[in-house]
């Protein structure tokens, strides 16, 4: 499990609830030790002691991410150079760079760097600096995203073609936990989950879904085949927006979902 | 003398051959419903029905005695089964370690005042009754030391539900299990008054949240002798015994049963072990003696996840434990109850099959194997009979166990890989050099501990009240 994105979410999260600016680079880059990602704090406190910045590495997508309190795009681009001569010199560079800055690039800073994470794993080339492209991202940003928690491969599948098609973004998990680890990852607009779900389950995905959401956007649709009264009423006490039992209908299910979104 | 020691040790090998053959014949009716069993639970549709108005809620009851160390994890997945409406009440049963406070600590359980219960059975004294109206099914009862059935006695008192499921504070529910049993159940309300479940050890596998995640076999030696062991018991006996009605056993650690007939039948037993036997054998004999049709059901696809004793000591008063209880209950009932037409199958095949081959079974191995071996001594020119004899023990037991194997790789495959069906064909051979002796030793001592009025539950388990608790058989007992 990598700590950069939840790391990044919690500085974003900061910065932009203090309606400051803040730059992100997120850099393809060899494996870093501890003690490199250390070098590489040290060597930049002492080279531009009067901006912050954050360091976080990881490891399985190899990349590294530099956020920049305060910083606009232009010095975020700066930053960037300096940062790219350094992994040169040391021969720890291996790919592009995608620099942005919140909320020059992007409305929303946790979107914008799910979108970038995505972004850099697409760059060609080595070393060149490419500027988060907020135009093509916007027509994405419209796009609704969705987490589709189930334990049943077949609804799975067919929810996820289905959803598609009509224009959402949908992401699958088979379990509870996986569902939690996908959330943290990509803090969907909405969730679609099953109640009785492998490891963890729909009762306690949801409050572990409230706990790490502190200011609460995500809707949760609870699409199940239980039928208790009990399970209805908790699931609402949970904070379930709606609650559709199985067996569904895919066009009343994408209804609910619309009218939710919107 | 030598005369008669052949004799004898020819009579034992037609006791293996008797016994092996009855075996087969069990295993043979197992092989006959395993597709049955298949296709129903193939065709179920679980997922549906576990969320279904119409599925009779259940009561689970988990006696805990000294379990503070597991309790919470426990609880927490039997919290989240896969069942529409179901409770959990674990019953105290006086532990002496901090049980009670680190539950009560965890759900934030209170005292409450007014909880109703029902005085059906004879239960030591209830201390309290705690709640939580944020977990509205998890019910925590406080009592008086009593034992395991007494414990249970005190679950039903307090149960809301007409069916209990009486589980072992160590051992793991899979997600859907009450929802097969409840399956099996619903085919067949009015008839079905218990059905057991499938149980297999947790030893070596990977647990999770209190889910088996990883299904591996034990690696270590004792835990993977009983592994097949148990397979060989449930699957090539247990499927058999309940096609044909003739269960005498459903097992401690998972069973599901109509709370009417066990309040009918008294209850469980008090302050001895072999309860879960003991029950059943009451539950036979009610609906005989009063002529209700009925069955004992067994659903091999629920499965009970538990953890097997991995030392000698503890394995050896487990095993002493089960063959004082077996004892026990066919001294107490099984000898009034067998060979009477008035039982049917019950009593005309069950509990001789029981008596002869798994109470009697210790003193007829090691007496014909020693009047073999005497007799070899002194005469050596048929030696071969020695040889017979344990030859056809092996072999025998060997079929079997491949026969039980072969359920398993038919019907469930929960051991995927080849490497571990090689390995349990293996020790499906090695348990016949040693670990099967070693058991019919243990349970002659079980006996002989019986026999010397030594009624405590062993180690590792709770000690039962030794005083007047076996003497007196409540009255409700006695008119069962």
């Amino acid at each position: 499990m990598s700590n950069l994105v939840p790391a990044f979410y919690q500085l974003l999260g900061e910065m932009e609830a203090s309606q400051t600016s803040c730059g992100v680079i997120l850099v393809t880059c060899k494996n870093l030790s501890k003690e490199g990602l250390e070098a590489i704090k040290v060597a930049f406190e002492t080279d531009t002691p009067d901006v912050t910045a954050h360091y976080e590495y990881d490891k399985t997508k190899n990349i590294l991410g530099v956020g920049l309190e305060g910083q606009k795009l232009s010095d975020t681009h700066f930053h960037a150079l300096r940062v790219k001569d350094y992994l040169l010199e040391k021969h720890l560079l291996s790919g592009s760079m995608l620099i942005a800055s919140f909320p020059e690039s992007s409305r929303s800073s946790r979107q914008m760097l799910m979108r970038m994470m995505q972004d850099i794993k697409e760059l060609e080339g080595f070393g060149e600096i490419h500027i988060y492209d907020p135009v093509t991202a916007d027509g994405q940003e419209d796009q609704t995203s969705i987490l589709l928690v189930n334990s049943d491969q077949t609804v799975n599948e067919f929810l996820t073609i289905y959803l598609q098609r009509k224009g959402y973004q949908v992401n699958v998990a088979s379990d509870g936990m996986e569902g939690m680890q996908k959330f943290q990852e990509m803090m969907p607009d909405l969730v679609i989950t099953d109640l009785n779900l492998p490891v963890i389950n729909g009762y306690q995905l949801m409050e572990r879904i409230k706990r790490t959401e502190k200011d609460y956007t995500s809707k949760i649709v609870i699409l199940t085949d239980k039928r208790l009264e009990e399970d209805v009423q908790k699931s609402f006490a949970l904070g379930a927006s709606d609650y559709i039992t199985k067996p569904f209908s895919p066009v009343e299910l994408e209804a609910r979902v619309k009218r939710l979104i919107s | 003398m030598r005369d008669f020691l052949l004799y004898y040790g020819i009579f034992a090998v037609y006791y293996v051959i008797a016994i092996n053959s009855l075996y087969f014949i069990i295993m043979m009716f197992s092989f006959k419903s395993i597709v049955g069993i298949l296709k129903s639970s193939i065709y179920s549709r679980f997922q549906a029905l576990s969320g279904s108005e119409q599925v009779p809620p259940i009561s689970i009851l988990v006696p805990a005695y000294n379990e503070e160390l597991t309790i919470i994890e426990n609880v927490r997945s039997l919290l989240s089964l896969n069942y529409p409406r179901y409770e959990v009440i674990v019953i105290n049963d006086g532990s002496k370690d901090d049980t009670l406070q680190v539950l009560t600590r965890e759900f934030k359980l209170e005292a409450s005042a007014n909880m109703p219960v029902q005085p059906l059975l004879q239960t030591s004294n209830i201390r309290g009754i705690y709640h939580n109206p944020a977990f509205p099914n998890l019910y925590l009862i406080d009592k008086e030391n009593g034992g395991k059935a007494d414990s249970l006695n005190a679950g039903i008192n307090v149960a809301h539900y007409p069916l209990i499921a009486s589980i072992d504070a160590d051992s793991l529910l899979e997600k859907d299990a009450l929802i097969r049993i409840a399956k099996v159940y619903m085919e067949n309300p009015d008839e079905t008054v218990a059905i057991g479940g499938d149980i297999r050890i947790a030893n070596g596998c990977k647990i999770e949240d209190g889910v088996v995640s990883d299904i591996r076999l034990p690696d270590k030696f004792l835990p993977m002798m009983q592994s097949v062991e148990y397979l060989k018991a449930f699957l090539g006996g247990r499927i058999g015994w309940s096609a044909i009605n003739g269960l005498i056993i459903v097992s401690g650690a998972f069973g599901v049963f109509r709370k009417d007939y066990v309040i009918k039948v008294g209850g469980y037993r008090e302050g001895y072990p072999g309860e879960d036997m003991n029950i059943i054998i009451k539950l036979h004999k009610y609906m005989l003696e009063n002529k209700l049709p009925y069955r004992v059901a067994f659903c091999p696809d629920a499965v009970c996840w538990t953890q097997a004793p991995d030392s000698f000591r503890i394995l050896g008063s487990q095993r002493r434990r089960w063959g004082r209880g077996n004892l026990k209950n066919m001294i107490e009932y099984g000898k009034n109850m067998v060979l009477r037409p008035k039982y049917k199958l019950f009593g005309m095949l069950t509990l001789p099959f029981n008596i002869l081959f798994e109470t009697l079974n210790p003193y007829f191995r090691i007496t014909g194997l020693l009047a073999l071996i005497g007799y070899t001594l002194m005469d050596m020119t048929n030696a071969n009979v020695l040889l017979l004899y344990g030859l056809l023990n092996i072999i025998y037991g060997i079929l079997l166990g491949v026969g039980a194997l072969l359920l398993e790789e038919i019907a469930f495959r929960r051991y995927p890989r080849i490497r571990d069906i090689v390995k349990m064909l293996f020790y499906t051979i090695l348990m016949f050099f040693g670990y099967r002796q070693v058991g019919v030793i243990w349970r002659f001592l079980g006996h002989i501990e019986y026999l010397s009025n030594n009624n405590s539950w062993g180690t590792m388990t709770r000690k039962s009240w030794q005083a007047e608790g076996n003497k007196n058989i409540s009255s409700l007992e006695a008119r069962g």
